[in-house]
C-alpha cells in the first residue's frame, strides 16, 4: 500500500472481529500511543518538526529509544556543522524524505563538510539555511553531487557556492537558491531534469544564462546586482517571473515559445515596468518620454508577440498615460481583454489618433477623474474596438455623479449602443 | 450519516439506487452501514479510490472489517466535511515549491474536528486513516497527537499518554548522555 507522497503505509495489525476492539480489550487508562505500529509512531514524532525533540522523547520508554534515527523527515534548527555531522552519522534510515537544517557557522568549509556528510542520507528534499554570523569568512561552499535529491533549497547568506567538479543532479526537479553567489550558467547544465528554478537575492551575478530543456517555472528576484545579460532558452517554460534592476547595457535573448504567464518587473533609472498575466505595466517614474523609448526597446525584445489579455497599472505622476497605452496596444492587435488603471493624468489630444483593436471584447478602465483627456481617450478606444462587448468604468474616489466629467463620460459611452457597460463610482 | 438497518425494503432499494449514483456504502466491523460521497471517498482515500475504480464496492455495504463503527463514523464525517470545505491556498499550492513548510498545517475546521475526539477515538482514527490510505486525515490526526507531546518532558509525555516508564535509573542516565546533543538546539 503506497500513499501519494510515496510514503509506505504499514499493514494494520490484525483486528479481532466485532469492532470496538479497544473498548473491549483495553482498560480506559490504556497506553494508546504504544498500540500504534512503529511507522505511525514515527509519523507522530516527525510532526514535532524538531528532530532533537523527537530524540529527547527517547527517554519516555524503551520502545522509543533511538526511534529518531528512523524518522523519514528530519528537521534540525540551529546547530553547528560539526555537532550536526556527528548526529547525522547516527541516522539509520537509508533514505530521508526530508532533511531540513539551519546552521550557525563560521567557515564555509564546515558547511561543505556537513553537506558531504548529508549526501549518503540521500534526502529527497534538502533545505539548508545558513544563519547570519558576524565571524564568518567568505570561503566558498562546495555543493556535493546530490544525485538522488529532487528538491534542493539553499539560503547561503551571500556565500559563494561551487558546483561539484563531476557528476549530475539527475533527480533534481526543483532548485531554489536564496542569497548566494553562484554561476547559474555552470550549475544548470548539471541539472538535466529541472522543472522549477527559483533564484532570489543573488549577489554579484550580472549574467543570467538559463538553458534548461525541461524547465517549466522560472523566477528571478533580486535588487542586489544589476543584470547585464539575460539569456533564456527553455522550450517548455510556461511561467516566468523576473524582477531585477537592469544595467544600461542590458541585453536579452529569449527562446521560450511556450510561455503562458509572464510577470516582469524591470527597474532602471528612468523606468519601472512590470509585465504580468501576460502583461502589467506596473509604474513609471521620472521622465515619461525617456521611459517610453527604453520601454519600447525592451518590448521589442520580449518573447510575447501575441497576447490575449493585458492589464496596465499606471502611475504617471503628472504625465499623460495615453501615448504609452497606444504604444503597447500597437504591439498586441489580438488583445481581447484590456484593463487599465490610471492615476493623475495630464491632458493630451486624442482626436486625431487612430488605432486598430480588432479583437478587443472586454475593456476595463479604473481611476478615471472625468477630465477631457480621458473622455477623448475613451472615445478613441470605443471607435477603434469594433467587437467590444463589455466596458467597465470605475471612477476615482473624488468624482461624484453630479460632476461634469462624470456626465461627459456617461454620454460618450451611450453613443456606442452595442456595448454593455458598467459604471462604478462611490 | 448512518443508514439504519431494518427500514422498509422500498427505501432500501432507493438507497441502493442512490448509492449507485454518487455515494458508496461502507460497513464497519460491527456491521453498521455508513454512506459517503463517492467523489470525496475517491479523492481522500487511495484504498477506496482503488476499490471504486476496481468495481469492488458492494452496494449493500463494502466490508471494512478492520474499522469499528465509531472510527468509521468519524472517517465518513471527515469526508463529508472535507467535501463541503473550501480548500485554502496553502492546500492548493504546488507541493514542489520548496519554500513551504515540510508539513501542511491543518485547516481550522480540521483542528476542531480532531480536538473534539477522545484519546481512544483519535488513535482509532489514526489507524483507520492509515488503513484507508487517507494521507490528509493521517496528517491531521498525527499532527494532533504530536501537539499533545510538544514542549513536554519525558515525564509529562508519559502522563499524557499513560505510558509506563520501563527504564531503569542507570538506563535513563545512559540515555541522557547519549542524547546530550539534543539539548543543544534552540
Amino acid at each position: 500500500m503506497r500513499l501519494r507522497s510515496g510514503r509506505r503505509l504499514v499493514s494494520p495489525p490484525p483486528a479481532p472481529q466485532g469492532g470496538r476492539r479497544r473498548r473491549h480489550l483495553r482498560p480506559s487508562e490504556e497506553d494508546w500511543i504504544n498500540s500504534l505500529p512503529e511507522d505511525l509512531l514515527l509519523q507522530v514524532l516527525c510532526r514535532l518538526r524538531n528532530t532533537a525533540s523527537a530524540a529527547r522523547a527517547g527517554a519516555v520508554c524503551r520502545r522509543w529509544r533511538g526511534l529518531w534515527t528512523k524518522l523519514p523527515k528530519m528537521t534540525f534548527p540551529g546547530f553547528q556543522p560539526r555537532l550536526l555531522k556527528a548526529v547525522l552519522a547516527k541516522v539509520t534510515r537509508p533514505r530521508l524524505h526530508l532533511l531540513d537544517i539551519t546552521l550557525t557557522f563560521k567557515r564555509g568549509a564546515q558547511v561543505s563538510s556537513l553537506l558531504r556528510a548529508a549526501t549518503p542520507l540521500a534526502p529527497e528534499k534538502l533545505r539548508v539555511y545558513l544563519r547570519y554570523n558576524y565571524n564568518l569568512e567568505y570561503d566558498p561552499i562546495e555543493l556535493p553531487c546530490l544525485d538522488r535529491t529532487s528538491c534542493l533549497a539553499l539560503h547561503l547568506m551571500f556565500n559563494h557556492l561551487l558546483p561539484p567538479p563531476s557528476g549530475e543532479f539527475t533527480a533534481l526537479k526543483s532548485l531554489s537558491l536564496d542569497f548566494c553567489r553562484v554561476g547559474i550558467g555552470a550549475l544548470l547544465p548539471l541539472c538535466p531534469c529541472l522543472r522549477v528554478l527559483k533564484l532570489r537575492g543573488l549577489d554579484l551575478v550580472d549574467t543570467l544564462i538559463v538553458h534548461s530543456p525541461l524547465l517549466k517555472k522560472f523566477s528571478y528576484q533580486t535588487s542586489a546586482t544589476d543584470i547585464c545579460r539575460n539569456d533564456i532558452a527553455a522550450p517548455v517554460l510556461k511561467k516566468v517571473t523576473l524582477e531585477a534592476n537592469l544595467a544600461p547595457e542590458f541585453s536579452l535573448s529569449y527562446l521560450a515559445p511556450m510561455v503562458k504567464a509572464l510577470n516582469w518587473v524591470y527597474r532602471c533609472d528612468s523606468l519601472k515596468v512590470g509585465v504580468n498575466g501576460p502583461w502589467i505595466l506596473d509604474s513609471l517614474h521620472r521622465d515619461l518620454l525617456d521611459a517610453q523609448s527604453s520601454f519600447a526597446q525592451m518590448i521589442d525584445q520580449l518573447p510575447v508577440t501575441a497576447f490575449s489579455k493585458m492589464k496596465l497599472k499606471l502611475h504617471t505622476e503628472g504625465h499623460t498615460f495615453g501615448p504609452l497605452v497606444l504604444h503597447l496596444l500597437g504591439f498586441g492587435p489580438v488583445i481581447q481583454e484590456l484593463k487599465i488603471a490610471v492615476a493623475r493624468n495630464k491632458s493630451s489630444n486624442w482626436r486625431n489618433e487612430n488605432i486598430f483593436l480588432t479583437n478587443l471584447e472586454v475593456l476595463e478602465i479604473h481611476g478615471l477623474q472625468g477630465v477631457d483627456d480621458e473622455v477623448d481617450f475613451l472615445r478613441l478606444m470605443l471607435r477603434s474596438a469594433a467587437v467590444l462587448r463589455r466596458l467597465t468604468i470605475r471612477f476615482s474616489n473624488d468624482v461624484s455623479p453630479s460632476d461634469n466629467g462624470y456626465k461627459k463620460i456617461r454620454r460618450a459611452m451611450k453613443e456606442y449602443s452595442g456595448v454593455k457597460y458598467h459604471v462604478h463610482s462611490i | 450519516m448512518e443508514v439504519d438497518k431494518g427500514k422498509g425494503e422500498a427505501e432500501e432499494t432507493r438507497k441502493v439506487a442512490e448509492a449507485d449514483r454518487d455515494t458508496v456504502t461502507l460497513k464497519s466491523s460491527d456491521g453498521k452501514l455508513f454512506e459517503v460521497s463517492k467523489e470525496a471517498a475517491a479523492r481522500l482515500s487511495t484504498v477506496l479510490a482503488g476499490m471504486i475504480a476496481g468495481g469492488s464496492i458492494d452496494d449493500n455495504g463494502t466490508d471494512l472489517k478492520q474499522i469499528g463503527s465509531e472510527a468509521l463514523e468519524n472517517v465518513v464525517d471527515y469526508c463529508n466535511k472535507h467535501a463541503n470545505s473550501i480548500p485554502s491556498a496553502a492546500l492548493i499550492s504546488s507541493s514542489i515549491s520548496f519554500n513551504t513548510a515540510p508539513f501542511k498545517e491543518p485547516e481550522e475546521w480540521e483542528r476542531k474536528f480532531v480536538d473534539r475526539l477522545s484519546h481512544d477515538a483519535l488513535f482509532d482514527l489514526v489507524e483507520a486513516a492509515n488503513f484507508l490510505g487517507m494521507e490528509r486525515l493521517l496528517d491531521v490526526t498525527c499532527h494532533k497527537i504530536s501537539e499533545m507531546m510538544k514542549g513536554k518532558s519525558p515525564d509529562q509525555i508519559r502522563e499524557v499518554f499513560n505510558i509506563k516508564n520501563d527504564y531503569t535509573k542507570e538506563e535513563l542516565e545512559e540515555i541522557r548522555q547519549e542524547l546530550a546533543w539534543a539539548f543543544y538546539d534552540d
